[in-house]
């Protein structure tokens, strides 16, 4: 009896291998672009009651109604025999979302006794309906959406129902299409009959049921284990739902959730009574909603059973916007789905600030165009969501361009296939800078734009998007994000016409359709951000010069071209930042106000302010900005040298947990005359710090051959290191000086560390000869993206691949830098601000570099 | 060793450099080690080809597989790269494919692009789908674009444009000006790289041949002049990720083709293997430290796919790489994979590896979490005293002090907690030989099961049972079987062109002819008497995923049909009456290094294992038995050995069960029956 318990362990790996197997099998066979490239459907089999074992989902979105439909097909069909497959798509009874997604479930049985289900549900194509591709974006009841299924026969005893199929051809558009889905999907059922046939034969049929009901209570005791671990308490939330595509709203819509040891409570009463549009969403797509960010705090990687969610409750009155009654609209229910998990989400961002992030542009963005092929004169419907910005949050920037909450594992289709398959142009398809939109410590990720020429004769455009008058919200300060929208612009170039929902718009030859998605949210202060990270996006191109300095406070000085034309400046790969902000001029700069969400360019400014009212400010309340920050006098400097970032490269692979083992020198090796620059700085005041710092001078070191170790920064106006090795950049610190002072390293970390809470030390005139504000220097090799760590596979490795660069922090920003977001630093040491003003006047004088102050 | 023919292989990896050689004539092989020098790693070469006291003079082959291009992607070393693409497109790269596969994490990462974006640069030119030009490559785009490159002072280009699989005249007019402009920059277009289509994925390719060509370059120009310079006159080969080799200078100019240089190998030498033997259809399964990797060759033929992702988990979206490669299906249980219980009291192995510091808790390192190295050594299919042919010994009271502890928390014994972990692990590792074989449609029983890598011979045939596969085949040395797989490498070339259109009407025959061309100049002077396969990739129009069919003939329409409906039943037990239309063309071309290799080289025999019998757990295939413990190189000649026994060499324990039998081949490998 010992070792049965490990058959239960082997029957739960048979099951995840069964659900993975139909998976691909649907993928593989199905017909509509929507199930095989965006991956909407989901796959699981459940126990006799109908509660789900293993599933295998390419959206979050499945994760309510899959089980639904199974215990809805045991209560509403009786006589199931083995062999039948049941479709249903009914919205309002158990597991129904849109009549889009159509399910099937066949009983699964062993030897008479009914063991199981297996069922697929999946987003067809087409079901017929009033418009093309069956979904609509103003239809205004459930009758023009579509064909209805209410849990009849598709097969019987293994053979399709030739009624079943005559009416669903009857009643599509695409009938070959639409009865492909329904082989593929059936298909895959059978696969899974097949597979747990071969499981019972082998472990036993009671073994396998015993099995399932085991996973699933072994589920909810991890579940509701985890629960211990997380913030207890009552949260809040409130939005709005901007339009139901009929032109009503906005719909207020709020949520109320309560956690405890014994499970979490979702309340939604008080939300909007369903609406006239299309936007409504039944039971089973709340509760998809709901379960996604209940699984996101509690363990994103469990495998979700049924028995996961048993500790959580759903609480919203029928009739209401998220739970519609017939024969409310839904054929866009995943607006009010995608909302519902971004109230329970914005509620608890705050209590979860590392598995939340802040708000994300919250719409699936779904696109319908129907056009005619240019060169087949085939008719061709493109359906597909876009993806946009998401939140920041206490650990990361917010990324750009990722599908959203309710998608997954959801591909955009690519621009060379849309071209050949749909006889459509892409013009663009790439970042959209907001100027201000998602501004915080940690930043929001930018939404995209796709913009599509039509090249037919004529087209119709239906859009349901949300998010298009209330931006995504920020957390702890940062800002909100921007909104959704799409813009259509004439062949002429004369009429632009700007919407976030829209049915059947005739476009013609040479319009332009803009689909424009939003950013993220930020997290926290966007003063607070550290200034490589701020320069960074500068130079990526990801912020503006305006935003840098009016929301970051970061401001060019004075700008010398690097090249010819301030263009080339812009996104040169060679940016030497010196920024430095006396303290007189920060305090007045203190007290005056700048708004970055008012630049004007952000087309939801206006937005912003209203909504900031209108919601409560769930765990978004401003941080006070500390005036001392204001008030440092700090001077950064930031080296970004691609030339050099080679030779950064070779430290960072060897292996190294904390820098103070990490006694490697970048420049190692690259002797080079001491240019009078560095002589003049090395003040008498510095070498005796030195001198104390490693008991001993270093100064005179002598390399093996004879000369003088100087790290030099040795870069032509190509970047490359000058003829001769002149250096047009003077070395930044003097000859081996890293070297002692990491290995001084106690002493000056206790040294700076003794600075109080100000950040840079001062001590000129103390007993140790320890001359005026040192700044500690580290140098990096630079991140080309603002994720410090990249995995890959079960593996994390930092990431070398752009330049490297230097900075000078102070003490307590530096802090901050390595606990986030910053690469390790491949060295750290200190210098005295003397020492680098003279030499940034020595980098200003080759007159190529920007020079920002903060 | 002092002949004239001798082959050798080697093989680079991170603690050891790997050289086994066999002199083609008499069959004697050599191995030899010596550490890995990084900064240098031509160093270590030489160094092991002086210890192996072959002459530099005698070898007509010398083969190497390489780390070197997986470990500059994966630690980020290569070059400083910029990408340049059509106007409007250059955050394709960053945007990727948009997807989220970690479904219920909502503090997801993206992967992070190999280019930060100040260094992707766009130009005005636009293609149709068709090749037909929309708008020419602007002239002062590129100049400019030139000049901010100079001033970028990058290493590396790479040139994606959109539809350059259709008509690559843009790419290479832009190349043209950036080579004249950026001496010493590599530059890499896109349809040079993979000459399929999606944006993405093609550049994403281009960019990561980009990122590691100067490394590439560089490393095997040194290692060249340096085997050179030791009077090595033979041809130098490079294994490449379709299960090729190819010679230096080819692999320098497409060197993304290396990626999976060093895991093939063993595919490779199980499809040699399985030809040898006679066997139709073979299924490889290599058992390391980390993970086991399986792979099912059909027909004698190794699956190749062209579509190949780096680091790609259900929780991370990877990198794609459109380069033909071997296709591995690999799971996170090997020998050193932690076994650990949840909270439920459910039990897990992998995929978190206790590496080799601090290893297993047998190996007495200061590890405490047992492993499935320590499950086995409980159950006593390892000898504590035979670890590495008695080179190291087993700590047996530390592994059942870790198992005891993980049977606490199950509620059992240490012996019933190793049962339960090694049973498991066995379904884990049998999950994935199903996902290269039932998913696809192939019976396992329909295979001659070859399992190697450290672990593989004491896992084989518990796996052999459960799957149902009659024969089992340990081939000798199954530590160093990928090793000899380098050595039995032959040159492969291979193309493929996107081509759609509906069949009968797409051109196969056209398309097929600049594939062959590009195929056979991969192989450069030996093109001659290579042996071309054309495959050509169909799908019902309508549908996304495609299958590959073998083309004999490109006009005969109705047989390609066919060939497809078969494909398509036996993979998904479906088809329709839809129209065909072709996706892409490739075409492989093969030709042998020099004389083939022989096989039935023992390793050495090393000492006799201690004991001639021990008591060994068989679990459910006979409970605790007293088995027999076989010398492998005194099982020559002996005939069919019934079961249950345990045959140790020095690298690894075969494990028998009740109602097998083994006995030793011709050409040295160790066959296992079924025989109740």
């Amino acid at each position: 009896m010992s070792t049965d318990r490990f058959t239960l362990d082997v029957l739960r790996e048979g099951f995840a291998a069964i659900t993975d197997e139909m998976f691909v099998s649907l993928q593989r066979t199905a017909q509509s672009p929507v199930l095989y490239e965006v991956l909407d459907f989901g796959v699981g089999i459940a126990d006799a009651r109908g509660e789900l074992v293993s599933q295998g989902n390419g959206i979050a979105g499945f994760l309510g109604p899959l089980g639904d439909v199974i215990k809805a097909t045991t209560a509403r069909v009786h006589g199931l025999r083995a062999g039948d497959v049941i479709i249903a798509n009914d919205p309002y009874s158990g597991g129904g979302t849109h009549l889009s997604d159509v399910a099937l479930v066949r009983p699964i049985f062993w030897e008479q006794d009914l063991i199981g289900f297996a069922a697929a549900k999946g987003h067809w194509t087409e079901v017929g309906g009033k418009d093309p591709g069956s979904w609509t974006a103003d239809s205004t009841d459930i009758y023009a959406e579509g064909l209805q299924l209410p849990f009849v026969h598709a097969y019987r005893e293994g053979v399709a129902v030739p009624e079943v199929r005559a009416i669903l051809a009857a009643n599509s558009r695409l009938p070959e299409m639409t009865l492909g889905d329904l082989s593929a999907q059936a298909a895959c059922l059978e696969v899974a009959e097949r597979r747990l046939h071969e499981l019972c034969a082998k472990f036993g049929a009671g073994t396998v049921v015993q099995a399932m009901g085991v996973i699933l209570d072994r589920s909810e005791r991890l579940a509701r284990l985890a629960l211990t671990k997380i913030p207890h308490g009552t949260f809040t939330a409130s939005d709005f739902t901007d339009e139901d595509g009929l032109g009503n709203g906005p719909f207020p819509v709020q949520v109320q959730v309560h956690i405890s040891v014994t499970g979490v409570t979702c309340d939604f009463t008080g939300s909007h009574r369903q609406v006239p549009g299309p936007i409504n969403c039944t039971w089973s797509g709340l509760v998809s909603g709901v379960r996604t960010v209940f699984k996101a705090i509690t363990d994103p990687a469990a495998p979700a059973t049924d028995g996961w969610f048993r500790p959580l409750k759903i609480i919203c009155p029928a009739g209401t916007i998220f739970n519609a009654r017939r024969p409310a609209p839904v054929a866009a229910y995943f607006e009010s789905t995608e909302m519902a998990s971004d109230l329970v989400w914005h509620a608890l961002a705050a209590a979860f600030p590392e598995r939340l992030t802040a708000g994300t542009f919250v719409s699936v963005c779904s696109t319908s165009l129907a056009l005619t092929h240019p060169d087949t004169g085939e008719q061709t419907l493109l359906v597909e969501p876009q993806p946009g910005g998401w939140g920041a949050n206490a650990v990361k920037d917010g990324e750009h361009g990722l599908v959203s909450v309710g998608d997954g594992e959801t591909y955009v289709i690519p621009v060379e296939v849309a071209e050949q398959r749909y006889g459509i142009r892409v013009e663009r398809f790439g970042f959209d800078i907001v100027e201000g939109a998602g501004a915080g410590r940690r930043r929001g990720g930018r939404g995209l734009v796709r913009e599509y020429r039509i090249l037919c004769d004529e087209a119709l455009l239906t859009v349901a998007w949300g998010r298009h008058r209330f931006p995504p919200w920020g957390t702890a300060g940062g800002r909100d994000g921007s909104c959704n929208y799409v813009e259509v612009l004439s062949a002429d170039g004369r009429s632009a016409q700007r919407f976030g929902k829209v049915s059947r718009l005739p476009l013609r030859r040479g319009d332009l359709v803009r689909l424009v998605t939003g950013s993220g949210g930020g997290y926290g202060d966007p003063r607070e951000r550290e200034t490589e990270l701020i320069l960074d996006d500068l130079r990526n191109e990801i912020i503006t010069r305006r935003e840098a300095a009016e929301t970051y406070g970061i401001r060019a000085i004075s700008r010398l071209p690097i090249h010819a034309s301030s263009a080339s400046c812009r996104s040169a790969a060679l940016t030497v930042s010196v920024v430095s902000a006396p303290r007189r001029r920060c305090a007045r700069r203190a007290s005056s106000r700048s708004v970055a969400s008012a630049t004007g360019r952000n087309a939801c400014a206006r937005w912003v302010r209203n909504t900031s009212a209108a919601r409560p400010s769930w765990g978004s309340g401003r941080r006070s900005t500390r005036p001392s920050r204001s008030s440092r006098r700090t001077i950064v400097v930031i080296v970004c040298l691609l030339s050099r970032a080679r030779l950064a490269i070779s430290p960072i692979r060897r292996p190294s947990s904390s820098y103070s083992g990490t006694r490697i020198d970048p420049y190692e090796g690259r002797t080079s005359g001491k240019p009078a620059a560095a002589k003049r700085s090395a003040s008498s005041s510095f070498q005796r710090w030195l001198a104390l710092a490693s008991k001993k001078p270093r100064l005179s070191r002598v390399s093996g051959d004879g000369r003088r170790m100087a790290p030099v920064l040795a870069v032509s106006a190509t970047g490359r290191p000058a003829p001769g090795g002149r250096p047009l950049i003077p070395p930044l610190s003097l000859s081996g000086h890293r070297e002692q002072l990491t290995r001084g390293a106690a002493k000056w970390r206790r040294m700076l560390s003794n600075s109080r809470s100000s950040d840079w030390y001062c001590d000129s005139n103390s007993s140790s000869g320890i001359p005026g504000a040192l700044n500690i220097v580290k140098e990096y090799a630079l991140l080309s993206s603002p994720s410090a760590i990249t995995r890959v596979g079960n593996r994390a490795s930092w990431s070398s691949a752009g330049p490297a660069y230097m900075s000078m922090t102070p003490l307590a920003a530096s802090a901050s830098i390595e606990k986030q977001n910053s690469p390790r630093p491949l060295t750290t040491f200190a210098l005295p601000c003397s020492y680098l003003s003279s030499w940034a006047n020595s980098v200003a004088q080759c007159g190529r570099f920007s020079i920002f102050e903060r | 060793m002092t002949g004239q023919a001798i082959r050798l292989a080697v093989d680079i990896g991170g603690t050891f450099t790997d050289l086994v050689a066999q002199d083609v004539a008499t069959g004697q092989a050599v191995r030899a080690k010596a550490d890995t020098t990084p900064g240098g790693l031509e160093r270590g070469v030489l160094r092991a080809l002086a210890q192996s006291g072959v002459p530099p003079d005698g070898i007509t082959a010398f083969i190497h597989g390489t780390t070197v291009v997986i470990n500059a992607v994966t630690e980020r070393t290569g070059a400083a790269t910029a990408l340049v693409t059509t106007r409007g497109f250059r955050d394709v790269l960053e945007i990727g494919r948009a997807n989220r596969p970690d479904l219920y994490n909502l503090s997801y990462r993206k992967p992070a692009p190999f280019v930060p974006r100040h260094l992707r640069f766009e130009v005005g030119e636009r293609m149709t789908y068709r090749g037909e030009v929309v708008e020419p490559v602007s002239g002062p785009d590129l100049a400019e674009v030139a000049g901010r490159l100079a001033g970028a002072a990058v290493q590396a280009v790479a040139i994606c444009f959109l539809h350059a699989w259709a008509n690559p005249v843009h790419e290479q007019q832009a190349a043209a000006v950036l080579s004249a402009r950026l001496p010493g920059v590599a530059v890499v277009t896109s349809h040079q790289v993979s000459g399929q289509w999606r944006e993405y994925e093609r550049t994403s390719t281009t960019v990561l041949s980009a990122y590691v060509q100067p490394v590439v370059t560089s490393y095997l120009g040194s290692l060249r002049d340096s085997l050179r310079a030791a009077g090595v006159r033979a041809p130098l080969y490079v294994m490449r990720s379709n299960g090729g080799v190819s010679s230096f200078e080819r692999a320098t100019s497409a060197p993304i083709a290396l990626l999976e240089s060093g895991p093939v190998a063993g595919v490779t030498a199980a499809a040699r293997l399985g030809a040898m033997l006679g066997a139709r259809h073979v299924l490889a399964l290599d058992i390391g430290g980390t993970t086991a990797k399986a792979a099912a060759i059909r027909d004698g033929q190794v699956r190749v796919s062209t579509l190949h992702y780096i680091g790609k988990t259900p929780a991370f979206a990877g990198y794609p790489v459109q380069a033909p490669t071997v296709e591995i299906v690999e799971i996170g249980a090997g020998g050193g994979s932690l076994v650990w219980a949840d909270a439920a009291g459910g039990l897990h192995v992998g995929p978190q590896s206790a590496g080799a510091d601090p290893g297993p808790a047998c190996y007495a390192r200061g590890g405490t979490e047992p492993t499935l190295t320590d499950a086995n050594l409980v159950a006593g299919r390892l000898d504590p005293g035979y670890f590495l042919g008695g080179a190291m010994k087993l700590d047996h009271e530390a592994a059942l002090r870790a198992l005891s502890a993980l049977g606490v928390r199950l509620g059992l014994d240490a012996r019933s907690a190793a049962r339960g972990v090694l049973r498991y692990a066995v379904a884990q590792m049998s999950h994935a030989l199903r996902l290269v074989t039932l998913r696809r449609g192939y019976d396992p029983r329909d295979f001659a099961f070859i399992a190697y890598g450290g672990a593989g011979p004491l896992h084989a045939a518990l796996l052999a049972r459960e799957l149902g596969i009659s024969q089992t085949i340990i081939p000798p040395g199954p530590g160093h079987f990928s090793a000899f797989g380098m050595l039995a490498g032959e040159l492969r070339g291979e193309a493929v062109r996107t081509v759609v259109g509906p069949l009968g009407q797409a051109d196969l025959a056209g398309g097929f002819a600049p594939a062959e061309r590009a195929a056979l100049a991969e192989l450069g002077p030996c093109a001659q008497g290579a042996t071309v396969a054309r495959y050509a990739e169909f799908r019902y129009q309508g549908q996304e995923h495609t299958l590959e069919v073998p083309v004999s003939d490109p006009g005969a329409t109705e047989e390609l049909r066919r060939a497809f409906e078969r494909r398509c039943l036996e993979a998904y037990s479906f088809r329709l009456d839809a129209p065909l239309e072709v996706v892409s063309l490739r075409v492989t071309a093969t030709a042998p290094v020099g004389p083939a290799i022989s096989w039935g080289s023992e390793g050495p025999g090393g000492n006799r294992p201690p004991s001639p019998s021990r008591e060994v757990d068989f679990d459910a295939h006979g409970g605790v038995t007293e088995a027999p413990v076989i010398g492998r190189a005194d099982l020559a000649g002996t005939g069919w050995v019934s079961g249950p026994c345990v045959i140790e060499e020095p690298a690894a324990t075969t494990l028998v069960l009740p109602g097998q039998a083994v006995r030793r081949d011709g050409l040295g490998n160790l066959v296992i029956e079924e025989r109740a």
